[in-house]
């Protein structure tokens, strides 16, 4: 049923030109990782036909929606895109059951139909309790599942969730996050997801897509983008080391395919408060580098081999391999001060404060 | 808040005694009328023929021109809001024209144009055996010229205040525009066209000018009872006061029930 997205998007907008190319596979998941003003937006309402695009195509399933060329525009309603957006948008007038069910009523079902057909779904998001509730009544979380009920709800050729996780606080981005990795498996549409978050893309997408100043600057999966960053934008987003495990009492039990050897299969971290399943953040610069063994506070240190070293502007970008694959961001002096070369081993020290730690 | 407090307690006395003096404006004529109420007559008065035509008469009228105005208006209104046309700030103007003009000019215009020698009244005669003038039908016609104006003006400010992306997200949604249009934008602006309705309609109650030159004073046909009340201060002054107060009371009525919009502090 669901096929393929393909599009080559030109549109321009006052002085900013997008022109970007996207293919995403039905299935797949990709986000759309950029900063401000890069285009994200123009990206999506150019997908949804709430913008027009001045040359390229929109295809989706073998179906063509835009295309200036041959003068095909498809209007927005005859799309089948499921959106979740930004700001929600839900109709306050409605309850959030019958926000979830407005799509399917559009496709011709009667009110009550409509709602018994959405019931699962609304369970599935746990709405169930505030279903009868008024959509402008809900919480930020509670909201941010009525929108993406609402997208899912008319089993939608395309799934775009634009900043699914922004404005929440930190337990509800939690929730939302693990909620939207359980059911993207599921979605059977090619998916984007926008966001600026690294984890986020790198916990939820198959690919990123990284655009910046209306231009695609790189593709590839979030390893791939991890390894080698084309720009400083992706270098610092995207470079961040992300390791997945169990934390309790303060110590990270790494998970199994995180470690390359079994010589390091725990982490040190502050954070005392959070348990259970984690995903730890290190900012490359916070993976010190050492030609002796680092006396003092860092308790966590252990012999790397270096795998490569990639010039990145001002700093050089270190892959470290076994036990424990990371990415060091540091200085070109540092590295001949130590020596750097790959194949060579090295001390690795991160302080137990540098790595922040999230539920997933 | 604290802002509030200062600047109402450093309010200079000049001011304040003008605004009073406003306040009392409005204030004493209204005593003026309620000290002339005849109230032991009252229940034998508003039980007058005279009195009954012309209260039924206004009721029908104003809430047939609030009707009208409702189903020609909010089309208008919609189209004001969000179509981009040329000479739109012209058609804006020749629609709120009625609330600047005399309504007396008004009915002249309405006579001059729908009147039996007037540009279109004739044909209008030959083809549907309809005589506006004089008619209670042509009360309907003056008090929705009046009218008609104040509810496209409060729905277009509803329209303009709805943000256009809400009506994107339900076409996005697959609803198509008539389904768009009555699913999300007009419960969504609700408060303006109820706003509008009570507005238009109350306006339409209280009309005169446009009524008497367009349509005549015929008791039971024509007569409502603004008209009735000025014939009846010639004739009998117990019987305006008494008309005068159901309307009184009708205003404050309306306005009770828009206070949620107008009485917010």
């Amino acid at each position: 049923m669901s096929g393929a997205l393909h599009a080559q998007l030109k549109a321009e907008r006052g002085n900013f030109v997008l022109d970007i190319e996207l293919s995403v596979e039905p299935g797949e998941t990709v986000a759309l990782l950029g900063p401000n003003g890069a285009g994200k937006s123009t990206t999506l309402e150019a997908l949804m036909g709430w913008q027009r695009i001045t040359s390229g195509s929109i295809e989706l399933g073998g179906r063509v929606l835009d295309d200036p060329a041959s003068a095909v525009f498809v209007e927005p309603e005859r799309r089948a895109i499921g959106v979740a957006f930004q700001d929600k948008l839900l109709f306050p007038h409605l309850s959030a059951i019958d926000n979830v069910a407005f799509g399917v009523v559009s496709q011709g079902h009667s009110k009550g139909e409509s709602r018994r057909m959405v019931r699962e779904l609304v369970e599935a998001l746990g709405l169930t309790s505030v279903a009868d509730r008024p959509a402008d009544e809900l919480s930020g979380g509670q909201a941010q599942r009525v929108a993406l009920g609402r997208a899912l709800a008319i089993n939608p050729e395309l799934l775009l969730l634009d900043e699914p996780m922004a404005a929440l606080d930190v337990t509800t981005r939690t929730a939302i996050r693990r909620l939207l990795r359980e059911r993207l498996v599921a979605v059977e549409a090619p998916t984007i997801l926008v966001t600026h978050d690294p984890t986020d893309a790198s916990v939820l997408a198959d690919r990123i897509i990284v655009i910046e100043d209306g231009k695609v600057t790189q593709v590839g999966t979030p390893a791939e983008i991890r390894r080698r960053p084309q720009t400083t934008y992706a270098a610092d987003l995207v470079g961040i080391n992300l390791i997945t495990g169990t934390l309790r009492d303060g110590t990270i039990s790494l998970d199994a395919d995180v470690v390359a050897t079994p010589d390091v299969v725990t982490l040190s971290t502050s954070d005392r408060a959070t348990e259970g399943r984690v995903v730890a953040t290190v900012h490359p610069r916070a993976v010190a580098l050492h030609r002796e063994q680092p006396d003092g506070s860092p308790r966590n240190a252990w012999m790397a081999t270096v795998e490569s070293i990639e010039p990145l502007g001002e700093t050089s970008r270190v892959q470290l391999g076994a036990p424990l694959p990371l990415t060091a961001d540091i200085t070109p002096a540092a590295t001949e001060d130590l020596g750097l070369a790959p194949g060579r081993s090295i001390w690795v020290a991160i302080k137990a404060t540098e790595i922040s730690v999230s539920n997933v | 808040m604290t802002r509030q407090l200062r600047s109402i307690k450093s309010a200079p006395p000049v001011l304040v005694a003008a605004a009073a003096l406003a306040v009392a404006f409005f204030v004493v004529p209204l005593l003026g009328l309620l000290w002339r109420v005849p109230w032991t007559d009252l229940p034998e008065i508003l039980g007058r023929p005279v009195v009954r035509d012309a209260l039924v008469l206004s009721l029908l009228s104003s809430l047939a021109a609030a009707a009208l105005s409702t189903i020609l208006g909010v089309p208008l209104a919609w189209l004001l809001a969000r179509v981009e046309l040329r000479g739109r700030s012209l058609i804006r103007a020749i629609v709120t024209l009625p609330m600047v003009l005399p309504p007396v000019v008004g009915g002249a215009a309405l006579l001059f144009a729908f009147g039996r020698r007037g540009l279109v009244g004739g044909g209008l005669e030959d083809v549907t055996g309809l005589l506006l003038p004089f008619s209670t039908a042509g009360v309907v016609m003056a008090n929705t010229f009046v009218a008609l104006p104040f509810l496209v003006v409060t729905v277009e400010g509803g329209f303009r205040n709805l943000d256009p992306r809400f009506e994107a997200a339900a076409a996005s949604l697959g609803a198509s525009p008539l389904e768009v249009f009555r699913r999300v934008t007009l419960p969504m602006i609700r408060p303006s066209i109820v706003a509008g309705i009570v507005l238009a309609w109350a306006r339409a109650l209280g009309e005169f000018g446009a009524t008497i030159t367009f349509a005549g004073n015929l008791q039971g046909r024509t007569q409502t009872l603004p008209l009735a009340v000025f014939v009846a201060l010639e004739s009998d002054r117990d019987e305006a006061v008494a008309m005068s107060l159901v309307l009184v009371v009708i205003s404050v009525a309306v306005l009770v029930g828009l206070r949620d919009r107008w009485w917010r502090t």
